[in-house]
């Protein structure tokens, strides 16, 4: 276990005793990624906000019977995505996010190696593919969660994050190449 | 910091964020963490309050009784007892008032909130079982002709609250402990983990 994640742990724990400022920095440490993944699957500014704050409503609520600490970042993801699904069924949109991925399951396995390694590039080019791809390469470079967790937090089976992630890698690839030849 | 830790910084910092936005976020952040109370949970916290005023109940009556109350040994036990009765009686009052406030705001503040509950209980407990008891001492050692029966049945009844809210003050003080010890090897296994990274850093 690494020290972020013991120091996660402890807020939520503390959290638990009722000391209001471990929430306050709980909060903050999980603003910025959580606020990083929900814009990457809502373009608007204002309403990811708006579902960042439900996402802490929720958690407000069940921090107090969390049995796990540990599973912070998994429950926190999940929670975010239920939000995320919830506002896109609101506008009809739930398509958008769940569109045909080839239940393609292959061989492949993410070594670790980040190819990309200019992450202004890779920010913008995240906006150009896909949301089905979008959100698990997202997930993937935020490094909070593992494959399995992310697995967890999208529903599907470990191997079919692992097939995203290789056609999302692809996929970006492909765009930021083609950025580069323009 | 390793490469993976850079790139998710840089990426991160990607993101350029409306400051009205985040400081309105921040600012209701910190609101939350007074919970907001479902319709069920406001309902427990007016049976609580209803619970609560036997309490009240129960210490204005033993005041009632220690007024008039004639025994012939003990009797300078009397008024000091039936002032702590209406001390106790008056913050029973208070809590039940306590418990009927998050009902009617429809709010409850999760740091401040319990530990004035949790302190005014204890006080309480510790009321009754000392005016409960000496005053059935008292009456034990000299029959009172036509108070006596009246007594048993309050030391019944409130022996039975006692041992309520002592399984209810108990199961919460262990789950209080537990977390205690677990925000205390947390505390313990981070500060290896950063010994361990310092190590790291050095060889």
């Amino acid at each position: 276990m690494n020290k972020e994640s013991i120091y996660n742990q402890l807020l939520v724990v503390r959290c638990r005793q009722g000391d209001q400022e471990a929430w306050a920095e709980l909060v903050s440490r999980w603003e910025k990624p959580l606020l990083y993944y929900t814009r990457r699957m809502i373009d608007n500014e204002h309403q990811a906000w708006q579902i960042l704050q439900e996402t802490w409503l929720h958690v407000v609520k069940g921090i107090g019977t969390i049995k796990r600490p540990e599973y912070l970042p998994k429950w926190l993801y999940s929670i975010c995505r239920h939000k995320i699904l919830t506002y896109y069924r609101q506008q009809h949109k739930e398509n958008e996010l769940q569109d045909a991925v080839s239940s393609v399951v292959d061989a492949y396995e993410p070594n670790g190696d980040l190819p990309f390694e200019n992450a202004e590039a890779v920010h913008w080019g995240l906006g150009r593919i896909k949301p089905v791809f979008r959100e698990v390469l997202t997930l993937y470079f935020l490094q909070d969660l593992s494959i399995d967790e992310i697995a967890e937090v999208l529903s599907v089976p470990a191997g079919t994050v692992k097939s995203r992630l290789f056609h999302a890698r692809q996929k970006l690839r492909n765009v930021l190449e083609d950025t580069q030849n323009e | 910091m390793n490469k993976k830790e850079k790139f998710r910084d840089q990426l991160l910092s990607q993101e350029k964020t409306n400051p009205d936005y985040q400081n309105n976020f921040q600012l209701e952040a910190k609101k939350m963490y007074t919970e907001k109370l479902k319709k069920s949970q406001r309902f427990a916290h007016v049976l609580a309050a209803l619970l609560i005023s036997i309490f009240t109940l129960f210490f204005w009556a033993m005041a009632k009784v220690l007024e008039n109350l004639q025994i012939e040994h003990g009797e300078s036990l009397l008024e000091p007892l039936r002032l702590a009765s209406t001390w106790a009686m008056f913050l029973s009052l208070v809590l039940v008032l306590l418990s009927l406030w998050p009902a009617i705001r429809g709010r409850i503040g999760l740091r401040v909130y319990p530990k004035i509950v949790r302190f005014i209980f204890w006080i309480l407990i510790f009321a009754i079982i000392t005016v409960n008891f000496t005053v059935f001492d008292l009456i034990q050692k000299q029959v009172v002709p036509g108070i006596s029966n009246q007594i048993t049945w309050l030391f019944t009844m409130t022996t039975l609250i006692i041992v309520m809210g002592v399984y209810m003050l108990l199961s919460g003080r262990i789950d209080r402990g537990d977390l205690k010890n677990k925000a205390k090897t947390l505390e313990l296994e981070y500060r290896i983990a950063e010994l361990e990274e310092k190590l790291d850093q050095g060889s």
